[in-house]
């Protein structure tokens, strides 16, 4: 009876040992959609997600039809990277170097709410300071940072990764790098890929564009250039005409060292 | 064979031979009671030319036949007698063949889609168990359509509808045919047939087919639509919209993809006739389809090491809407949508639209 109860003593200490064990556990806990509840005088948003900011701005975005673009910082410590290699893959890849994944999980905040919320801009950029705030207080990656746009519109920016000590290390947003671009009337479309040309050339870190919504670039025609413009600012220019309100969410993957810009139109939830 | 009707009538007899692929075809004009002998020894010795001038081969020794009413389609007024095939060898064969009726009976559009205060036909097909073809029946429905509520449309003799109130109904007919029967009888059965009926604030797109124009941007397809009504109506200048009539599915995204997940339609629009189809009539386009080449490497390159395994791929169910020149939207995509895929293989993509009425995929080398 004891060595058994040894064994399963045993047993339940080595439940995480395996790696595997531990994304599957990760994953599992993680959430399609974060979760906006609305209290008395009072907000809750609780996210779960590899990039759970993110996800929390998605669900406020669509709560309240704002637009809110977002950007990781580039992440490379393990402090920040959790280990995402299937299992199946590295057995049959032993000696390959594996993936890793943002090492983000649960997240919560809350924020007064009053009528107004959802019409004032004012009031965006309260609770967009407030969920901002409580996530750099959070043992989540990176720490962020809200930006004004203008025009209604707002952008939470990576500014801090932790270092390989542990350490939060500053870094430069990559969209506030000045680009040069011709002034012509191209796509939508077209306009983009040539500022994350630019924007690649300029900054030495490929930057691609991933997901977007489709037929709103490739039918917008616009007139956009200049020289030494953050490509925020043209990006920025770029969306404004088209014909639905877009924004995006520029992600980084250290395993291929590379920013993805992704274009999503407003939706706003029934 | 013979006219049994009291009206003279058409009479087509034809010889199948060679496993079917072969048919002479003999016709004849008979009065009520008149009867039309065929001695098919004699049509081959002679080598009697049919109504085309082809004749029967000199060694033909077995076939089929098969008579057929030309004046009454679907009820007709012959009736079968025996067949002297060739009494030199003594093979007879009696006259025991089976009807050619028919089966099934849908209407030509379910649901039907009729502009408020507007008009729109509708009709109704049945399948000939011979040929194996639909047949239009409509004229054997006349005087028989009703609608379960005329306040919402109603439906005259010729059944074309009227829009009297936006909403929807359902429209009735029915026609007596001639029944496929293995028995020698032909009896005559009831076909009933009915449907939908929309009454929609303006004329709507009853049928939307999608066609491959060319490729965008290296890794998406361009596909162009083509709507038509009923009535034929012209849809040029109007405005149609996307929307998802479900959530879309991305089986390519991971935790932490730098590819956003794709979650369904973003919501494009077109003018139709206008834009990149500008001089197609009743054409939109061009609503583009696919993955950007950046996603399509990273996901090669990545996904399966997180557990994904190429192929992988999305899908999005579109619904599609038309403005009227009131203002007003109106769905004309089944409630299902239009799926659009596209998918993610080791050296290929491949897009495609399922839309109403057919489909159209494109595989792109990348």
């Amino acid at each position: 009876m004891r060595f058994l109860l040894i064994a399963f003593v045993i047993v339940l200490s080595n439940v995480y040992a395996h790696p595997q064990d531990a994304i599957q556990v990760r994953h599992s806990k993680y959430i399609d959609h974060a979760e906006v509840r609305h209290l008395a005088n009072s907000a809750t948003i609780t996210a779960n997600d590899a990039r759970p900011l993110a996800q929390a701005l998605t669900a406020l975005s669509e709560e309240y039809a704002w637009v809110v673009d977002f950007e990781d910082p580039p992440y490379y410590s393990t402090y920040d990277l959790v280990d995402d290699t299937d299992a199946k893959w590295r057995a049959a890849h032993p000696t390959a170097k594996g993936v890793t994944a943002i090492a983000g999980d649960s997240f919560q905040s809350q924020f007064a709410e009053n009528p107004d919320t959802g019409t004032s801009v004012a009031d965006e950029e309260r609770i967009l300071q407030k969920v901002t705030s409580d996530y750099n207080e959070s043992t989540n990656p990176g720490k962020f940072s809200v930006r004004n746009e203008g025009d209604g519109r707002f952008a939470v920016v990576g500014t801090q990764v932790k270092d390989e000590h542990g350490q939060y290390q500053s870094v430069n947003p990559i969209l506030d790098t000045p680009v040069s671009i011709q002034e012509e009337t191209r796509s939508a479309f077209k306009t983009i890929e040539i500022i994350l040309d630019a924007l690649t050339v300029k900054s030495q870190t490929k930057v691609s564009l991933g997901m977007f919504a489709q037929n709103a670039l490739f039918q917008s025609q616009v007139t956009i250039g200049g020289q030494g413009i953050p490509a925020r600012v043209l990006l920025q220019r770029t969306l404004s005409a088209a014909k639905v309100k877009l924004c995006w969410r520029l992600y980084y993957d250290h395993d291929v060292q590379m920013y993805m810009l992704n274009v999503r139109p407003l939706m706003k939830a029934n | 064979m013979g006219n049994g009707g009291t009206k003279p009538t058409q009479a087509a007899f034809a010889i199948l031979y060679n496993q079917g692929t072969q048919k002479y075809q003999l016709e004849q004009t008979l009065q009520p009671d008149e009867q039309m002998w065929i001695d098919i020894g004699k049509l081959i010795r002679e080598h009697i030319p049919d109504k085309n001038g082809k004749a029967l081969p000199a060694d033909l020794t077995s076939g089929s036949y098969e008579i057929r009413d030309l004046t009454n389609k679907f009820i007709g007024a012959l009736f079968e007698g025996k067949v002297i095939y060739d009494k030199t060898y003594g093979h007879v064969s009696y006259g025991c063949g089976s009807c050619c009726g028919f089966k099934l009976s849908p209407l030509w559009y379910d649901p039907l889609g009729v502009p408020f205060l507007g008009t729109s036909g509708n009709g109704m097909n049945s399948l000939d168990t011979c040929s194996g073809l639909w047949e239009d029946v409509s004229d054997s429905t006349y005087g028989n359509w009703s609608t379960a509520n005329t306040g919402i449309a109603t439906v005259d003799y010729y059944a074309t509808h009227t829009g009297r109130s936006i909403g929807s109904t359902t429209s009735s007919t029915f026609a007596m045919l001639l029944a496929a029967s293995r028995k020698p009888t032909c009896p005559v059965q009831y076909f009933g047939g009915s449907g939908g009926t929309n009454v929609q604030p303006c004329a709507t797109p009853a049928t939307e087919t999608t066609a491959v124009q060319g490729i965008e941007a290296t890794t998406f397809t361009q596909f162009v639509q083509t709507v038509f009504d009923t009535a034929g109506d012209n849809f040029n200048g109007q405005t149609v919209e996307e929307g998802n009539a479900a959530s879309g599915q991305d089986t390519c995204w991971f935790q932490g993809s730098t590819v956003d997940k794709y979650t369904g339609m973003t919501g494009g629009s077109w003018t139709v006739d206008g834009g990149q189809v500008s001089g197609q009539p009743n054409a939109w386009g061009f609503d583009v389809v696919g993955w950007s080449a950046a996603a399509i490497t990273y996901y090669r390159a990545q996904a399966p090491a997180h557990g994904i395994a190429i192929p992988c791929g999305l899908t999005g169910y579109q619904s599609m809407q038309i403005q009227c020149h009131n203002g007003t939207w109106w769905t004309y995509t089944p409630s299902v949508g239009n799926k659009l895929t596209a998918t993610i293989e080791q050296t290929d993509v491949i897009n495609c639209r399922y839309d109403m009425n057919n489909s159209a995929c494109q595989t792109i080398n990348y």
